[in-house]
């Protein structure tokens, strides 16, 4: 079972770290020691050298290496004749079009101030985007959505998988091609003789069944449009595509105010769009209703050295849609389910909870999260303990005889999550809890319903949510309640365990709708 | 000098300190030895942990009073951390095999302590075996215990990218154990 080997994974670095050798500490004074100001004796080591006072953000940097940066983008773009068929692709004028990373926080970082500006970051020198592709290879494959043109001298590879790990992740009729299977696939492009610790520029596809690309991007930079590249960010047919745009962004920056040179080079570039889009497909038609596994990254990742930066950007720019793209399908059941996912329950809790008896259930108290519910006789409580540095968990576990868990957690923020009613795998909303509300993470009172999906990859699950009426497309919920605790809770199945049979599924919803407030 | 000691030795400073500095304190004080399990785990080499938590710290101190607060505050020291690590790797020879960690072998652990050894050091291969990007994906879900969303933003990556780095470490973990039986 995968918890197994998760299990296996944890227990075996702590291990490790339990084995390691001594490092010593570290001694904040070291630290601290080249930093001296005028006036901050802190009794450390007086430095010798007058030291630079802390960096202080120009609001104009930002802008500069902006503009410099569009156009050098302009300049590689009308330097690359390989790049301008059938016409040259403008880079957008970053003066017109403001940069894209998050609003920045009111620090100190903005305020503006007399020291000169850095120099130029890398990147953005015209003197160096001279490349020519003459002579670049086309990375072309039905695996992927794109193609693009790479240096003969680049090492392109897949993703390293062993017949082993084929047969265990029971990929596709045809095992793995391409570095594809069902989860996903990438390709990896280096420069010559760098193994990993190179350069990598990474084109990864989204999986047949994937969760898309999520989660936030760090601030990034506009370098250049490709406005005959049309890109989809969703499968809401009210979405309308949009260009596609190669980003910049401080491999160390995280939406931090500051100087990019403060934040430290090197860079990485992507393909994205100006909005920042965590996922982008492209086509003529919008592909990701019916076809999840047409998104895709491309990225470098980790910092691209200086020299390599003009290569790169020529690299990302080079994209065009793949018009035989036609991945090889994951293996299926005979009733047509991929075949690596759990097995389905034999209908939805709701109709059942009625009939659970719960005569000689008792009754577990969660004081943090002021709440109290209902355990079957059979399901073991067990909470895990705080950390060793008094990090509290937050966690309790209800498990049944199965192996299946239901967790209780009061480690987690209060909300809103949203996503697109389009999207596949929609949950269902079985009802609400009697007599009970919650005020949600924008002060309104709502009923706490009870929601349950299938299983797929991930055992059959159950959990609690407040919902704010669906806005257009958009289904948002909150599953971390404040039940008027000290902290909020989340009671649901935990995804990492085994799956239920029917009786506890049914018996999964009964706990959870067994839930009342302490006071 | 052991950190308590400066740490007590710096307080006694806290009159000329400027609060900034009493928390960059206080914060190496209570993060440097996870950081330093960290570093080990990812590059699997003591000086190179040692020098890339201390390249990590002093960068942040540089930037103590702008950094962001809040969950923010976490993505951004441990994408410091991280980004330090995988620096640290980059810069190394090229040639330079996976080293077996020092000493790692010895001291049995645990109730069965053959079975934990054989365990231990079928982590450390596999984790050897990985790439640095998700060697690190890996030590932060496993053994820093942090969500994917948080893993992702310390990679500077996706979430669905930690995700799969962390997801194809186990299944390589259970080829290479299932392999054996």
């Amino acid at each position: 079972m995968m918890d197994e080997y998760e299990r296996m994974l944890r227990d075996g670095l702590r291990q490790a770290v339990d084995r390691r050798p001594p490092l010593g500490t570290i001694d904040p004074a070291e630290l601290m020691a080249p930093r001296s100001t005028d006036d901050e004796p802190i009794g450390l080591a007086t430095p010798e050298t007058p030291k630079a006072p802390l960096a202080r953000r120009h609001p104009g940097v930002r802008w500069a290496i902006g503009v410099a940066a569009a156009a050098a983008a302009a300049a590689l773009l009308l330097l690359v004749p390989g790049l301008l068929t059938p016409k040259p692709i403008p880079a957008t004028p970053v003066a017109t079009s403001p940069p894209a990373p998050e609003p920045v926080e009111p620090t100190p970082t903005i305020e503006p101030t007399t020291e000169p500006e850095p120099e130029p970051e890398p990147g953005v020198d015209l003197a160096d985007l001279t490349v020519s592709t003459a002579g670049w290879k086309t990375f072309s494959s039905p695996e992927y959505p794109i193609t693009f043109m790479y240096p003969p001298d680049w090492e392109l590879s897949y993703s390293k998988r062993t017949a082993a790990l084929a047969k265990a992740e029971q990929l596709t009729p045809a095992g793995i091609v391409d570095g594809c299977g069902v989860d996903g696939c990438d390709v990896h492009l280096r420069p010559p003789g760098q193994g990993d610790e190179g350069t990598h520029v990474v084109l990864m596809r989204t999986g047949f069944y994937g969760d898309g690309f999520s989660g936030p991007i760090p601030g990034a930079w506009l370098l250049a449009t490709l406005p005959n590249l049309q890109v989809w960010t969703s499968a809401d047919p009210t979405v309308e595509p949009v260009a596609a745009t190669v980003m910049m962004r401080s491999a160390a920056g995280f939406r931090v105010g500051g100087p990019p040179k403060d934040l430290g080079a090197p860079y990485d570039y992507m393909l994205s769009t100006a909005e920042l889009a965590p996922a982008i497909a492209v086509g003529e038609a919008n592909p990701l209703a019916e076809h999840p596994e047409a998104s895709f990254s491309f990225e470098a990742n980790g910092g691209v050295p200086e020299d390599q930066v003009n290569t790169v950007v020529t690299i990302l720019t080079s994209v065009r849609e793949n018009p035989d793209f036609n991945p090889t399908q994951p293996a299926r059941d005979k009733s047509g389910r991929p075949k690596f996912w759990m097995r389905s329950m034999d209908a939805a809790p709701t109709s059942d909870i009625d009939s659970v008896d719960s005569s000689g259930w008792e009754t577990l108290e969660v004081p943090d999260g002021n709440i109290s519910l209902r355990v079957p006789p059979k399901w073991k409580v067990s909470t895990l303990a705080d950390d060793d540095d008094g990090t509290r968990s937050g966690i309790t576990h209800i498990v049944a005889p199965s192996g299946y868990v239901i967790a209780v957690l009061t480690n987690g923020e209060a909300e809103f999550g949203c996503q697109s009613v389009t999207e596949w795998r929609i949950p269902e909303r079985l009802g609400y809890l009697p007599g009970l509300t919650a005020a949600d993470a924008d002060g309104v009172e709502r009923t706490v319903d009870l929601w349950w999906q299938d299983a797929t990859w991930t055992p059959a699950q159950v959990w609690l949510s407040v919902t704010r009426p669906t806005e257009g497309s958009l289904l948002c919920s909150q599953s971390v309640i404040d039940y008027g605790g000290l902290y909020p809770v989340y009671v649901g199945s935990a995804d990492n365990s085994k799956n239920p049979t029917q009786a506890e599924l049914v018996q999964a919803a009964a706990i959870l709708t067994s839930l009342e407030r302490l006071s | 000098m052991s950190l308590g000691v400066e740490a007590d030795r710096l307080k006694g400073a806290t009159a000329v300190m400027t609060a900034d500095d009493t928390s960059f304190v206080e914060f190496v004080r209570s993060r440097a030895d996870r950081f330093l399990d960290l570093a080990w785990l990812v590059t699997r080499d003591a000086e190179d942990a040692r020098d890339a938590v201390q390249d990590a710290l002093a960068g942040l101190y540089a930037r103590w009073a702008l950094l962001p607060t809040g969950d923010e505050f976490e993505a951004y020291v441990y994408r410091t951390v991280v980004n330090s690590c995988l620096g640290v790797i980059r810069r190394r020879p090229r040639s330079l095999p996976v080293a077996q960690p020092e000493g790692l072998p010895m001291a049995p652990v645990g109730a069965d302590p053959a079975q934990a050894v054989a365990a231990s050091d079928e982590v450390w291969r596999l984790c050897g075996a990985l790439s640095p990007d998700q060697r690190t994906a890996v030590v932060l879900r496993f053994y820093q215990d942090l969500s994917f969303a948080e893993i992702a933003a310390a990679l500077g990556c996706r979430e669905s990218t930690a995700r799969s780095h962390v997801h194809r470490a186990v299944l390589a973990l259970r080829a290479q154990v299932e392999g054996q039986r």
